[in-house]
């Protein structure tokens, strides 16, 4: 049953518990046409959240409308449509890479051979290896050249870059960035290489402790969020939650804000206020207060 | 209807492509044992009875493809219900029995010095024997393996043989082989009892369409509950 909805992909409310972990209120919407960076720590809930997208898991509550589908309703017709890249990518080992690309296939009535060759050719993939022999990063490549090869709407990525060398990911950038050049697909892009999203992400979600710190644009983040530097005797006149997080030194501190006109407009000449980068953003995030 | 035939295809080749180096040296042992026991016993429900449990047990290797490949969160992601996979080994472990029992049964007809031949085994008595033993294991195998893996099946067997030897030796040691031995059969022959009153109460056609409905009530059930173990299964 076919829904409008505002985005390819929009999550509301999204629960998951586990004993020792839970997923709370998840809530993030990918606008079609665009590329959105999961990010956060390690054991955050990125994997999680994915999974539930594609119906590997059964959420406790909460919504999830992908491509105007419910992946617990419509799970065969939703993932026709997606394409997925999972974080350890496991296929038949025993089969040579065009054998496995041959038996993914058939399932997918909107498969394009000449696309798969393309991917293929462009990421160096031995086809006639055995996916057993493989190493990570070209297990990756073909896992996402099957991906990018049925037409897929919404790609789903789970930590794509991670083992790859930085010429492929590079390339690898690339390749999505021209997949949405139609603007027919969108991308959720789940890293904790913060660095590959400030290329090419145009929405960026923070996840945390199962929580969203933030969903917002791009631009709109890293002009709100910044960097704060000051002696300590700044910080000492401070709220203690004036902050999101604190670096303390020797002689003065480093802090992240999410106010940075605020901060400009209160705390004037007396701290240095900079750009924070994405990698600033979740770490400061994740240790709200350190000392040196 | 097309769609659930399309998917069942799909999925019935990947299971065979995947397995076909394993399968085909199994297909020549089984060939090569039936020849032998064809040309050597005159007993048809005995070979229909080795050639189930035989054909059954070896639908276990594609049945487990996806526990076995580690891929069975990959399968989920693929554009197929919980429902077409799990119809997919039922499929898959019908068509293994189906194609053995057909190089069985035409090894009796046509193997030079059979003591057995297809009219002896493709009589309706016996068929039912075949789809009944093939329901009874594949029944029970295809929830099982399905919940709890190659290991648990492999688990399973273990733990049954310790269990059956177990019992051998203390009704051995303690003189009470009788009651184990009367124990062990009370189901079996509870099962024959019923199915000699139904047999002595319908006529033969009709007994024997009750009987073919049971069975397929039977796998149903046991595709449903296998169903319903999959879709509580978190990937």
């Amino acid at each position: 049953m076919s829904q409008e909805t505002n985005g390819a992909l929009e999550v509301r409310d999204l629960c998951k518990r586990y004993p020792g972990f839970a997923l709370a209120d998840v809530s993030f919407t990918v606008p079609s046409g665009y590329i959105m960076g999961l990010i956060g720590p390690n054991g955050a809930g990125k994997t999680t959240t994915l999974k539930l997208i594609l119906g590997l898991l059964h959420r406790d509550g909460g919504m999830i409308r992908a491509l105007g589908l419910d992946p617990a309703t419509d799970g065969a017709q939703v993932r026709s449509r997606i394409g997925f890249v999972h974080d350890e990518p496991r296929f038949y080992r025993s089969l040579t890479l065009a054998q496995n690309a041959a038996l993914v296939a058939r399932f997918y009535p909107t498969w394009d051979a000449d696309v798969f060759r393309h991917h293929a050719d462009a990421f160096d993939l031995p086809l006639a290896k055995r996916f057993g022999q493989l190493s990570h990063g070209n297990k990756t490549k073909f896992a996402l050249a099957l991906a990018l090869s049925h037409g897929a709407e919404l790609v789903v990525l789970d930590e794509p870059t991670s083992g790859l060398d930085p010429v492929f990911r590079r390339d690898l950038l690339d390749t999505l960035t021209e997949l949405l050049q139609d603007e027919r697909a969108s991308i959720l892009f789940s890293t904790h290489i913060t660095s590959d999203l400030e290329r090419i992400a145009d929405y960026i979600t923070l996840i945390q402790d199962g929580r969203i710190i933030f969903s917002d644009s791009k631009d709109e983040i890293l002009q709100r969020w910044a960097l704060v530097k000051g002696g300590l005797d700044v910080l000492d006149l401070l709220p203690p939650d004036y902050f999101r997080g604190i670096h303390r030194g020797a002689h003065g501190f480093e802090a992240l804000t999410d106010d940075a006109a605020a901060a400009r407009r209160q705390l004037g000449d007396s701290v240095v206020i900079e750009v924070a980068t994405l990698d600033d953003v979740v770490l400061y995030t994740t240790v709200s207060e350190s000392d040196d | 209807m097309t769609d659930v035939l399309r998917q069942n295809w799909i999925l019935l080749r990947r299971d065979l492509l995947l397995h076909w180096r394993v399968l085909a040296p199994s297909a020549l042992i089984f060939a090569a044992f039936q020849a032998w026991f064809i040309t050597e016993v005159n007993r048809p429900t005995l070979w229909l009875v080795f050639a189930c449990v035989y054909m059954s047990f070896l639908t276990v290797i594609p049945i487990n493809v996806d526990d076995k490949a580690g891929t069975a969160a990959w399968s989920c992601t693929l554009p197929v219900t919980r429902a077409d996979l799990v119809r997919g080994r039922y499929v898959t472990a019908w068509a293994m029995v189906v194609g053995f029992f057909a190089v069985g049964v035409a090894l009796a007809a046509y193997m030079p010095g059979s003591k057995l031949s297809a009219t002896m085994l493709l009589v309706p008595d016996r068929l039912l024997l075949t789809i009944g033993i093939v329901t009874f294991i594949l029944g029970l195998l295809i929830p099982f393996t399905l919940q709890f893996g190659l290991m648990g099946v492999m688990l399973m067997l273990v733990v049954l043989q310790i269990v059956g030897a177990g019992l051998f030796v203390v009704a051995k040691l303690t003189g009470a082989m009788d009651a184990v031995e009367g124990g062990v059969a009370v189901p079996f022959r509870a099962l024959a009892a019923g199915i000699t009153a139904l047999r002595e109460a319908l006529p033969s056609p009709v007994f024997q369409l009750v009987l073919l409905a049971v069975l397929v009530l039977l796998n149903w059930g046991s595709y449903r509950f296998a169903l319903a173990l999959f879709r509580r299964k978190e990937l």
